[in-house]
């Protein structure tokens, strides 16, 4: 392993005498190392998931065609890849293998032969995958779930089961084409597994999107890394998010390892990738001038079923009565916080805006074009304009748009998640 | 390279974390040098010898308002008694409450207990009171408090103290004068250091009485004073009792 994580804890460590709750932001960065780049040392195996279903018929599922195929080409030789497409039930169009050329060639003909027609049953095309993922359990694995529609309602059951199977064997991006899938839907299978959810809002964009998520993923070099928090006696998280590049609340996804340490899973590691999480602790309140650990936050990752511990940060509480000390709020924990609720802000203005309640969507989406101004959020502040007429940003001064194309208003639920960071500066 | 060397670091901690343990100062056995793998409290000093540990108890420093009870985490303030509300561990001998101990360890615990009690005895090396007016105490008759008096340490020197008021008609010479406080007897109670040196209380039938946590004390019986322990007498004057160690 060539590759240096690094984490660093950003947090105003004084509290007033009687406050437990300890917040602070980690930023974990992997850096290269001296050496040359290290590629996965047990390869990556990338798995192809695509909607064949009868609604894919016509130019989606051309466009889809067109793009797998130019995906199998892109692949590194020293890659392993599958295909399965899936509609009332999954189809192995091409199983786990080396992508040579001669590989890559036979799996264009099956590609090419594939039809659209049928239902959706998601959970059957998981299963399929996983039996794949399942052939190379120490590889780095993602996959990528492309679909058009909504998953049949009869298969939320075994969805759902299916998911706690696949969970930590493989990672998945999922991508919806066109405005008939439903946002909560690919989310849940996306968070689920590590992924990210985005909206190809017509068939064309097919081919950018899968380009770039293949790239990300052939960058992966370490996988199964658990971010691992050690807390004293007594203590509580209240939550542990990622926060960059976007937001993914891992609270409830804790596996515990002993008493008072409990990881949280945080997928495969590319190399000059960086993430922020934010912890929020409450601890058995201490007397003034007391200092003590809230917490112990490391990167674990286990290779060849050993574990290695590569980073580690601490998160320190010390109470005081100086209330110029206490009562500062770390500039990252401010920032975080704050896109937190512009995510919040903007997901309750959209459901509002569904209802009709057009009072509450316009004061939730003009609270959220605030936000976006104030912590400089461009991107979301672009999203936010489809759908709404921003008067004035500052004061969040917005009117709703009567037309909203149904795609805008996809794309700012699926991106919505999406925050920035702080510009570096010294403290 | 570099990376190589990191390793080698990170092994020889682990190594080295699983043969000693650090003491918290809440008494954990912590495996971490820096702060406690228990509670988290900062260690600060140099890693003591694991057989040096056993000797030196952790009830040497109960000059703290609260501390942490080692059983169930509850904040214990030092002046509500010697056990845990939560659990019933006993803060003065370390003895648990309600938490089941394993056996095996319990004879173990229960030497360690005696050298423990054996040795805070030791180290206290006299007692000291500490005299304020509280005007929370005042009955709706009582003059004002005077404003503004800072709190009295009194070390208390002899075996026998008086507790009242100076009259030079009398020829009363308390060695713990009151004389700001004129609903204190001239007589009114006496601190005795024992030979083990623990402290008691007597009210000597002084006319207004004495209250140890808010009950009256009955004249002429001797109780037993904690470190920590408040009484109250006359208007508005609160005596807090210390114990006075030696330096480690």
């Amino acid at each position: 392993m060539s590759h240096q994580f690094k984490a660093e804890v950003f947090q105003n460590q004084y509290l007033p005498q009687g406050v437990r709750e300890v917040d602070a932001i980690m930023t974990i960065t992997v850096e290269k190392g001296d050496s040359a780049i290290a590629t996965a040392p047990n390869g990556r195996l990338f798995g192809i998931i695509c909607d064949t279903s009868g609604s894919m018929g016509g130019d989606k599922i051309h466009a889809a065609k067109d793009a797998m195929i130019k995906i199998v080409n892109l692949l590194p030789e020293d890659a392993h890849f599958f295909i399965v497409t899936g509609a009332g039930k999954a189809t192995l169009v091409f199983p786990v293998s080396p992508a040579t050329t001669e590989k890559k060639q036979s799996a264009i003909a099956a590609i090419k032969g594939t039809l659209a027609n049928g239902g959706t049953l998601v959970s059957t095309w998981l299963a399929q995958a996983l039996t794949q993922f399942q052939k190379m359990p120490d590889a780095v694995r993602q996959a990528l779930l492309l679909t058009d529609g909504q998953n049949d309602d009869s298969d939320e059951k075994s969805l759902k089961k299916v998911l706690l199977e696949c969970e930590g064997v493989f990672q998945c991006d999922c991508r919806g084409v066109g405005t008939d899938w439903r946002v909560t839907q690919l989310q849940e299978i996306a968070s689920k597994l590590l992924g990210t959810t985005d909206i190809i809002p017509n068939a064309a964009m097919i081919e950018t999107d899968f380009r770039a998520i293949l790239e990300k993923a052939m960058n992966k070099n370490v996988s199964d890394v658990a971010l691992r928090l050690w807390t004293p006696q007594g203590a509580k998280v209240l939550f542990c998010k990622q926060v960059s590049p976007d937001i993914v609340d891992l609270t409830h996804r804790h596996k515990p390892v002993k008493p008072q340490m409990v990881d949280y899973p945080t997928g495969a590691w590319g190399s000059n990738e960086s993430r922020d999480y934010h912890f929020c602790i409450e601890v058995n309140p201490g007397n003034i001038g007391d200092e003590m650990l809230a917490g112990r936050a490391s990167l674990v990752y286990t290779l060849n079923g050993i574990e290695t511990k590569v980073a580690e940060a601490r998160i320190l509480a010390t109470w005081t009565d100086d209330e110029a000390k206490s009562t500062k709020i770390d500039r990252r924990v401010a920032h975080y916080t704050g896109q937190a609720e512009l995510a919040q802000s903007i997901q309750e203005g959209l459901e509002a805006r569904a209802r009709n309640d057009i009072e509450l969507a316009t004061a939730k989406l003009g609270k959220a074009v605030k936000l976006a101004h104030q912590s400089g959020n461009e991107a979301t502040a672009k999203l936010l304009k489809t759908v709404v007429e921003v008067e004035d940003a500052p004061t969040g001064t917005v009117r709703l748009k009567r037309e909203v194309a149904k795609e805008d208003a996809m794309a700012l639920e699926t991106r919505s998640t999406k925050t920035t960071r702080i510009p570096k500066s010294p403290n | 390279m570099n990376e190589i060397y990191l390793w080698e670091l990170l092994i020889l901690n682990l190594e080295r974390s699983d043969v000693s343990t650090y003491k918290c100062p809440k008494g954990h056995e912590s495996t971490e040098l820096d702060f406690c793998s228990e509670c988290g409290t900062k260690i600060q000093g140099i890693p003591e010898l694991p057989f040096a540990q056993k000797t030196i108890s952790s009830t040497v420093t109960p000059t703290k308002a609260t501390e942490i009870c080692p059983d169930c985490s509850t904040v214990h303030e030092s002046n509500s008694g010697n056990f845990c509300e939560i659990c019933g561990y006993n803060f003065v001998t370390g003895a648990h409450g309600e938490v089941p101990i394993v056996k095996g360890i319990q004879e173990e615990m229960a030497t360690m207990r005696q050298a423990n009690t054996k040795d805070s005895q030791l180290l206290v090396v006299g007692w000291e009171l500490v005299v304020s007016i509280d005007p929370f105490l005042r009955h709706p008759e009582s003059p004002e408090p005077p404003i503004n008096q800072p709190p009295i340490t009194f070390h208390l020197e002899q075996a026998i103290n008086l507790i009242g008021r100076n009259s030079k008609v009398r020829g009363i010479h308390p060695e713990i004068a009151l004389d700001f406080d004129d609903a204190v007897s001239h007589r009114h109670a006496l601190l005795t250091i024992e030979t083990d040196n623990t402290l008691t209380l007597r009210d000597i039938g002084s006319s207004n009485g004495t209250q140890l946590k808010a009950v009256e004390l009955k004249p002429m019986v001797d109780v037993k004073l904690q470190d920590g322990d408040e009484f109250t007498l006359g208007h508005w004057t609160r005596i807090a009792v210390k114990t006075v160690h030696s330096v480690n």
